[in-house]
């Protein structure tokens, strides 16, 4: 049975005026039936009576009657009969007053107590209303601050990781510089001052006519020797210091990172744990005062049962003794009155026996005898009446007290019974169980039914939209995470990056266990790796394996695993998962880079070698050419001699003569005075050839100047190819078609120079792979030519080599890209000339290409720079 | 003319001779790799390197700035670097991933301030986000302390965050935390730049050991012990220094980065955070205390020998002599 759906104060209004007029209407009832009844029952006998004395009394004393009318008319009784009856119904009628006012007695304390329980429960449930808003409020704020905790930690997180990279590249940059200034500063103070103080001492000590001076420059050539060896091995330790600070800054900034994430992680852990400690003390706070408004209301609906039942029980008593003193004093009264009667009927008999003595002495005795049976009759059918009375009133009492209890009952029910429910459906929400809803309604009950059920579809919200936005966190965490059971093993979460690393949908995933996505595990080795987690003897593990894509594709991972028990949750293992191929691919590239590194240091080396065998040889070259010099002019005077000696043999004596002539025959002077000019000119133009190779190579190796100036590019084509001569000598003859009229035009030399000489060595690589083993020597062809096309300059390189290959050539120009084989090539010499002429320059490269057949390149570069 | 030429040459080899004569002995000198962070608790590292750096005769100190603990972490555990100043958890987080290194001593103590956004004293930080150096800082457990003291929970209460140096003073300013737990001179800037006020009664947070003088092991070889002295002698010298009061010529020429001479002058004037600067022998029964809160926190996971972590011989010599004086 359910009430209409009003409000609750209104329900119990309704309840407590129903109950009222019920209980009134029931005495009301009762007592009019059986007064009606006992009037009916009285008036009946006495009738019948004085029927029965009427028709006796007429045919009796039919002769007395003139006589004794009078006084029969007084003893028959009949105005003791209406005062009896009078006293009867004033009696009724203060009863039913008393009753009346007894009744509404108990109906005010009833419905003071109902409204007093209504306000109770209002009370009540307006607090419980307000502590369920407050804490779910408390609640929002808390997980707010965590989640404003978490998006903070991210936005550091990047701040952080920027900073390590500008920091550290910063400090690599600042040492790159530092070293580079360094080491060009030594290499130019130290080997300028070396040579010019070598050439003024070599000049000083001129000429060697001593053999004290002759010592002394061995002596100073081994000291100079000395300080040469010193100062190269002081740039190679600089050269391997720059390397080892390189590598030293590349490990901080590494580990760095690889510290802060380990930090954030443990930031979010540790957050992550905080927010779910204060959201389950909130919940613990809501489900107390939920309880202690129970304990409340339970309370005040105990308070207002034990009124109800103490005032009906008081009504009970009251009525009880009404009745009886009601009946009582009815009792009394009639009796009184009934004496009155006899005696008033006495003195009428006395009277009209006085004047009829005789003749009616029989009639008397059965007149007398009829009043007796009418009194025994009145006082039976009052008797009876009364005690039909009193039965009756116990017997509806008793039915309204027990209707009432019913009411009661069904009230207290009607207010617990929802109650409980909301009670029961607090404490599920409290476990964590969102999925029931209480029924809703227009009264309170059915008002507070909806707050809660808007209170679990918010909580549901929360729980959807924390979650939501852990999972939005997560999913932009690069990073994977996996969580699975820990029996089972089945994934419970996987984030966006899972998604993306392995390419199954959740679904899948989740219908899916660790193992199989990992190849390099079985089920029994990866339990027994996670063994030690359960058991807590590690806090978390951290291995590096592969994962196996929905395609088949292996990636390289590292894997932090954490066995996690939240308060109140079933235990999880939570995996964070990182993708590090770009890891091992940037190791490999490092590798690379450092191959590299070393390989451009050993050029570096090599050219730097280059320059001190400049220097080495340039110093014997002087001697030599000096030496050659003062050979040529000492043969100039021995032959001058041998001319003034071919005279004295011709005149002079005849033993002398002869003796000359045998000693010129002896050592072949003809011979001699025609090759030694030769040999002294060839020597010269050797020296001079090494000189000029020398003077190449050194200012080749020579870092130059960083800035632009005026320069003739023939000049620096004739350079390259005496540079790389010990290149193409044997493997291409090279024609040169370079014009004469070429203006100067701004250039930096060197690196101009290193681009050439790129090309050059590119070209006799080309004509080297074309020509195999080559047992027959035939040679390539290398044509440079240079022209002036408009205002620009362009110098063209054209090989009959090998040709690029067509699927090389859209990247020939890429750092780092090579087609010779490993150890041959650096991959930066095509790099490093496109970036020279098209960005420092200003200028174009480009080349045509055809395989098998040879390639070439061309190079325009503008006669003018702009300035900026 | 000859002998002119001569004479100049020989004077010439000589002058050279001498010279790379000169940079031999000095290559001779224990390399010493110092890694710093600009704050004032580290002055007597930068300081003595400006100060001694032409002076050294056992040992060549280089310095090297780093932007965060996190990155002299890093230096340290990689071996960029060979002695730095830590918080006390990074010692002993390093010495659990048996990084080798040794703790020497304390060089300073006190020195970071708690600054709020709004005047008043620690009932302000309820329900309110603190900013410190690093979660695994003395300041985050000496911080959770007090305030464990005042009956607020760490992490419930109120929260923690770990702030880059970069950017700690917009973030107060910008909202992004409530307060600042943070080395000196953060605090002092953020009071002359009205960003936030000291909380009151914070003394229970002045003073404490914050961070250690570590070393990795192999500098501390004996052959190495007479530069490693020398050095530890300027970082005395340096440190009476600027424990004289109101005196600030220690810092004068030394370039400071990124502060205001006048904002270092006041954080040391004030010694604000109750910074003092000196040689402490380590505090075992402090630096276990120090351990077990880093436990409990999770910080750190497992306990670590402090016998075979510190090191103490060096500055008992240089303790022992200062005594003698």
């Amino acid at each position: 049975m359910t009430l209409p759906q009003l409000q609750f104060k209104h329900k119990i209004f309704v309840l407590s005026i129903f109950v009222c007029v019920f209980i009134g209407i029931s005495l009301m009832s009762a007592t009019l039936f059986l007064l009606d009844r006992g009037q009916k029952t009285v008036l009946e006998g006495v009738s019948a009576k004085l029927q029965e004395l009427e028709s006796k009394t007429n045919s009796e004393f039919n002769q007395a009657r003139l006589v004794a009318s009078n006084g029969i008319v007084e003893a028959s009784g009949i105005s003791s009969i209406e005062n009896i009856t009078d006293i009867t119904l004033q009696q009724q009628e203060m009863y039913y007053n008393a009753v009346q006012e007894k009744i509404a007695e108990v109906a005010d304390n009833v419905t003071s107590t109902l409204n007093q329980q209504n306000r109770t429960t209002n009370d009540s449930l307006d607090n419980l209303l307000s502590v369920s808003t407050d804490s779910m409020n408390r609640i929002m704020e808390f997980d707010n601050a965590s989640l404003a905790i978490l998006s903070n930690m991210a936005s550091f997180n990047v701040n952080n990781f920027k900073t390590i990279s500008t920091e550290g590249l910063k400090r690599l940059a600042h040492k790159m510089e530092l070293f580079d200034s360094l080491l060009w500063k030594m290499q130019e103070d130290s080997l300028d001052d070396i040579d010019i103080l070598w050439g003024e001492v070599f000049q000083g000590m001129r000429p060697f006519d001593t053999e004290v001076k002759r010592i002394a420059i061995r002596q100073l050539e081994s000291q100079f020797d000395n300080l040469r060896i010193n100062v190269e091995t002081r740039q190679r330790e600089l050269f391997k210091n720059f390397l080892r600070s390189f590598s030293m800054q590349s490990q901080v900034i590494a580990e760095e990172m690889r510290l802060l994430t380990n930090k954030v992680n443990f930031a979010i852990n540790m957050e992550i744990e905080n927010s779910t400690i204060t959201q389950d003390e909130n919940i613990e706070k809501v489900i107390t005062e939920l309880l202690i408004e129970k304990l409340q209301i339970s309370d005040s609906i105990s308070v207002s049962a034990g009124q109800v039942k103490k005032t009906i029980s008081s009504l009970e008593e009251k009525l009880l003794g009404i009745l009886q003193e009601r009946s009582k004093i009815t009792q009394e009264n009639i009796s009184k009155h009934s004496e009155v009667t006899k005696k008033l009927a006495e003195q009428a008999k006395d009277k009209v026996a006085f004047n009829i003595s005789r003749s009616t002495e029989e009639a008397l005795k059965k007149i007398e005898q009829t009043i007796v049976d009418s009194k025994n009759v009145i006082v039976d059918e009052m008797q009876r009446s009364s005690r039909q009375t009193m039965m009756y009133s116990l017997l509806i009492t008793s039915l309204c007290t027990l209707a009432a209890l019913g009411l009661s009952f069904f009230i207290v029910r009607s207010l617990t019974e929802p109650i409980s429910n909301i009670l029961l459906f607090a404490e599920k929400m409290s476990k964590g169980e969102l999925s029931e809803r209480l029924p809703e309604g227009h009264d309170e009950i059915g008002e507070l039914g909806a707050a809660l059920n808007y209170m679990a579809d918010e909580l549901v919200k929360l729980q959807e939209s924390t979650l939501n936005s852990f999972n939005q966190t997560l999913d932009q965490v690069i990073d994977c995470v996996f969580v699975f059971e820990p029996e089972t093993l089945l994934f419970t979460y996987v984030n966006h990056g899972v998604l993306l690393q392995v390419g199954y949908d959740r679904e899948e995933l989740y219908a899916m266990t660790p193992v199989d996505i990992k190849p390099d595990f079985t089920l029994e080795r990866f339990r027994g790796m996670i063994m030690p987690l359960k058991n807590g003897e590690m806090e978390s593990l951290l291995f590096t394996t592969k994962h196996q894509s929905k395609e088949g594709k292996l990636i390289p991972v590292e894997v932090f695993l954490k066995y996690v028990v939240p308060p109140g949750n079933d235990p999880r293992f939570i995996a964070i998962v990182r993708d590090i191929s770009e890891r091992e691919e940037a190791k490999r590239e490092k590798e690379k880079i450092q191959t590299h590194l070393l390989h451009a240091q050993k050029l570096e080396s090599v050219g730097q070698l280059a320059a001190g065998i400049a220097h080495e040889i340039n110093t014997p070259t002087q001697f030599i050419g000096t030496n050659i010099q003062f050979l040529s002019e000492a043969y100039e005077d021995i032959s001058s001699i041998m001319s003034e000696v071919d005279i004295v043999r011709q005149n002079g004596p005849e033993d002398i003569s002869k003796v000359i002539e045998n000693a010129l025959l002896e050592h072949d002077w003809e011979f001699l005075s025609e090759e030694i000019p030769a040999a002294i000119r060839q020597t010269q133009d050797g020296v001079e050839r090494v000189t000029n190779i020398v003077s190449a190579m050194k200012s080749f190796s020579h870092p130059g100047s960083k800035e632009m100036q005026l320069y003739n590019i023939n000049d620096v084509i004739e350079t390259t190819i005496t540079v790389a001569s010990n290149e193409w000598r044997y493997k291409a003859d090279i024609k040169k078609d370079l014009d004469p009229t070429l203006p100067q035009i701004p250039m930096l030399v060197d690196e101009m120079g290193q681009v050439l000489l790129n090309l050059l060595v590119n070209s006799v690589h080309a004509i080297t792979v074309k020509l195999g083993d080559n047992a027959e020597g035939v040679k390539g062809e290398i044509i440079i030519t240079t022209a002036q096309l408009g205002d620009q300059v362009t110098i063209t390189i054209n090989d009959n080599g090998s040709g690029i290959p067509e699927e090389a050539r859209p990247r020939i120009f890429d750092p780092f890209f090579t087609t010779k084989e490993v150890g041959k090539g650096t991959g930066q010499g095509l790099a490093i000339s496109h970036d020279v002429v098209t960005q420092k320059h200003k200028g174009n490269m480009s080349f045509t290409s055809e395989t098998g057949k040879g390639t070439s390149f061309t190079i325009s570069l503008p006669l003018e720079q702009n300035r900026e | 003319m000859v002998i002119r030429h001569l004479c100049r040459t020989l004077i010439l080899l000589l002058a050279l001779f001498f010279l790379f004569g000169l940079r031999t002995t000095r290559a001779q000198l224990t390399p010493l790799r110092v890694g710093y962070l600009p704050v004032v608790s580290q002055l007597p590292l930068i300081v003595s390197y400006y100060k001694d750096q032409f002076k050294y005769v056992s040992v060549k100190p280089a310095l090297t700035g780093y932007n965060s603990f996190t990155a002299l972490e890093a230096a340290l555990r990689v071996g960029a670097i060979d002695t730095a100043v830590v918080p006390v958890p990074i010692a002993l987080s390093m010495a659990a991933d048996n990084i080798p290194v040794k703790i020497l001593g304390y060089v300073s103590r006190g020195g970071s301030l708690l600054i709020a956004k709004k005047p008043g004293d620690y009932s302000f930080l309820k329900e309110k986000v603190i900013g410190v150096p690093g979660l695994d800082t003395n300041e985050n457990i000496f911080l959770k302390q007090a305030l464990t003291g005042k009956r607020l929970r760490y992490g419930l209460d109120y929260k923690t965050i770990g702030l880059p140096m970069n950017s700690a003073l917009e973030d107060l300013s910008s909202g992004v935390v409530d307060a600042l737990y943070y080395p000196e001179p953060y605090g002092t800037i953020a009071l002359h730049q009205g960003k936030g006020f000291a909380v009151l009664g914070q003394e229970a947070l002045s003073g404490n050991f914050l961070y250690v003088l570590v070393m990795r092991d192999i500098l501390l070889e004996d052959r190495h012990l007479s530069g490693l002295l020398e050095w530890l002698k300027s970082i005395v010298k340096v440190c009476e220094g600027l424990e004289e009061q109101g005196s600030t010529h220690e810092v004068e020429n030394t370039p400071l980065v990124a502060f205001d001479k006048e904002i270092i002058e006041f954080s040391l004037k004030k010694k604000v955070g109750g910074i003092q600067f000196g040689l402490w022998p380590i505090n075992r029964d402090k630096l276990r205390k120090n351990m077990d809160s880093l436990i409990q926190l999770k910080i750190l996971y497992k306990s670590i020998a402090l016998e075979n972590l510190i090191y103490p011989s060096p500055f008992e010599k240089i303790l022992q002599a200062e005594e003698g004086k």
